[in-house]
């Protein structure tokens, strides 16, 4: 280790390599789904491959932005906070980098094996035996990682955000262990140890958890740590964070029966379910509320911080997606959006709104600082991404809105005889406009995204080393 | 599921629920809520002294061998 090193205070390289590699399975992975999005309107664009079926490719674009885009951007905002909130340096660099080299190396076993066709058909746990355990070591290490560096902390109280990175990566592994259990009859052919009902059970405990964990209690870490930093505000109520924490964590991994309402499923279960999944309201606008609150006092950078618009905005998708959800999982509600694109809608308002622009705020926060430049390269570039990706997300969620209750709609009119009004063709006819506007919604929010790359390339490119080291050295 | 036993699984939930809670919050008084707060801000001298500006708390000194120029 060279003396340099040694004088870090904290370990930036691994940081700086989950941001750049944020930026890249980004672009991927929402080309691959703008590419998709294309398909539905021009069907030829599958080029009559097999390996560029929408079937194939839909789960391939879910697993880049899932665990390329958000897995990259987690690992890279906890390792950077929890070190910043313990002031001390992560527990291993060597187990650091192990962490970073594994993860790229499960996202490029995905992008191969995806579209051979080698899936487990499970919704967002496709990846297949070899890699699913793979995967599982690379978590554990992550864990060590974390963890390790916790318990070193100089601090006495561990700071809230890191309570939530915490329970992320406790709950996804077991998440994934438990749903990836299975019998492997070669490397990338496996069969699950579960079948009919309980099967689907398992895969929708963890479907439904993928959101609330992967997708949510990590992205809450990140706000507990970028939101005050950004606004320069400590968090407006702490003891409401404890209380956020610990309702989302006993309410969440109960909400998964939601996604099987109407299905073989027992019916205590599905109601057990939707219950739990409108209580989650309560604690998920609790969040959100001491974000925005957060800004008390401090409004006024919203006309200047495009960066705090982001991370603003990105509570306001929250919040907004976090009541559709508990709406949708009634089951009234369900039996006319389920199978439809409302569902779609849905989760983009908070895979686009919530996670991908909390992404954006935390990266334009943390890029200058890792790299050793006072700010961005263009804070103007920032803006005009703030705008696309406002444009896009709206655009691809009223779309699917449209489309969801006309096919919803459509589905279950009946003529007086008692057969259907309309044939699914007919539904789908219907909805080609909607998908035009989403393509055109998701066109926007990649072109955002680019601008993102060419705006973190020109900072990057020029970096300070000195003020970087600076940054990360000790007094 | 047998009602009872579907009764005792949503109350042993919220009971759960109540009491991590508590334990959590017990002993946090308002002072160890605001020094808990302002962790993130405790590494970085130039925006701790900012912050210390505008909310008028102080913020918790960094202990020596840690203090970082960040």
């Amino acid at each position: 280790m060279s003396t340099h090193q040694q004088a870090q205070a904290y370990n930036y390289k691994v940081v700086r390599q989950f941001v750049i590699m944020t930026v890249v399975w980004g672009i991927v992975g929402m080309a691959m789904g703008v590419w998709i999005a294309s398909q539905l309107v021009w069907p030829e664009l599958n080029l009559d491959l097999p390996w560029t079926s929408f079937g194939r490719l839909r789960p391939l674009h879910t697993s880049l932005v899932i665990f390329g885009f958000a897995g990259s951007a987690q690992f890279a905002a906890s390792y950077y906070a929890v070190q910043r909130t313990c002031q001390v340096r992560l527990f291993s660099d060597k187990l650091a980098a192990f962490t970073f080299w594994g993860w790229q190396a499960t996202i490029v076993i995905m992008l191969v094996s995806l579209p051979l066709g080698l899936t487990t058909t499970k919704e967002y746990a496709e990846i297949e035996f070899t890699g699913a355990v793979w995967m599982a070591i690379v978590w554990v290490a992550y864990g060590i990682v974390f963890f390790a560096t916790l318990m070193r902390r100089k601090a006495k109280h561990i700071y809230v955000g890191n309570w939530f990175f915490g329970a992320f990566i406790v709950v996804i592994a077991m998440l994934h262990v438990v749903n990836h259990l299975s019998i492997p009859v070669s490397w990338f052919k496996s069969y699950p140890v579960y079948s009919g009902a309980t099967d689907a059970m398992v895969q929708w405990w963890y479907g439904h958890n993928a959101v609330g964990f992967f997708l949510t209690t990590g992205f809450l870490g990140m706000m507990y740590y970028f939101v005050p930093k950004q606004v320069g505000r400590p968090v407006y109520s702490y003891r409401l964070s404890i209380v956020h924490f610990w309702a989302l964590i006993t309410l969440y991994i109960w909400a998964g029966p939601h996604h099987l309402h109407y299905t073989a499923l027992p019916d205590w279960a599905q109601s057990l379910g939707m219950a739990m999944s409108l209580i989650l309201l309560a604690p998920s606008w609790g969040g959100m509320i001491n974000g925005m609150m957060t800004l008390s006092g401090a409004w006024h950078k919203l006309r200047s911080d495009p960066i705090l618009r982001f991370l603003v905005l990105s509570l306001a998708f929250y919040g907004m997606s976090t009541f559709e959800g508990p709406m949708m999982a009634i089951k009234t509600v369900n039996a006319l959006s389920h199978y439809t694109d409302w569902t779609i809608g849905h989760v983009h308002a908070g895979a686009l709104g919530w996670v991908a622009m909390i992404t954006f705020g935390s990266l334009y926060h943390m890029i200058p600082k890792v790299f050793g430049r006072e700010q961005m390269y263009s804070v103007g570039l920032i803006n005009l991404h703030f705008w696309l990706a406002t444009i896009g997300t709206v655009l691809y969620i009223a779309s699917m809105w449209v489309n969801g209750i006309a096919q919803g709609l459509m589905w279950r009119a009946t003529n007086d005889d008692g057969t259907l009004t309309y044939s699914f063709v007919e539904a789908l006819v219907a909805s080609h406009p909607g998908f035009i506007v989403r393509f055109v919604g998701g066109v926007c929010f990649l072109s955002g995204m680019l601008l993102m790359a060419y705006n973190t390339w020109r900072t990057v490119r020029v970096a300070d080393e000195r003020l970087a080291l600076n940054n990360a050295s000790l007094a | 599921m047998d009602d009872w036993l579907y009764a005792l699984y949503c109350l042993s939930g919220v009971l759960f629920f109540y009491l991590v809670t508590s334990a959590c919050l017990q002993r946090h008084t308002g002072e160890v809520d605001d020094q808990a707060s302002l962790i993130p801000f405790a590494d970085d001298p130039a925006v701790a002294r900012r912050v210390e500006a505008a909310t008028g708390k102080p913020v918790p000194a960094v202990a020596p061998d840690a203090a970082l120029k960040a």
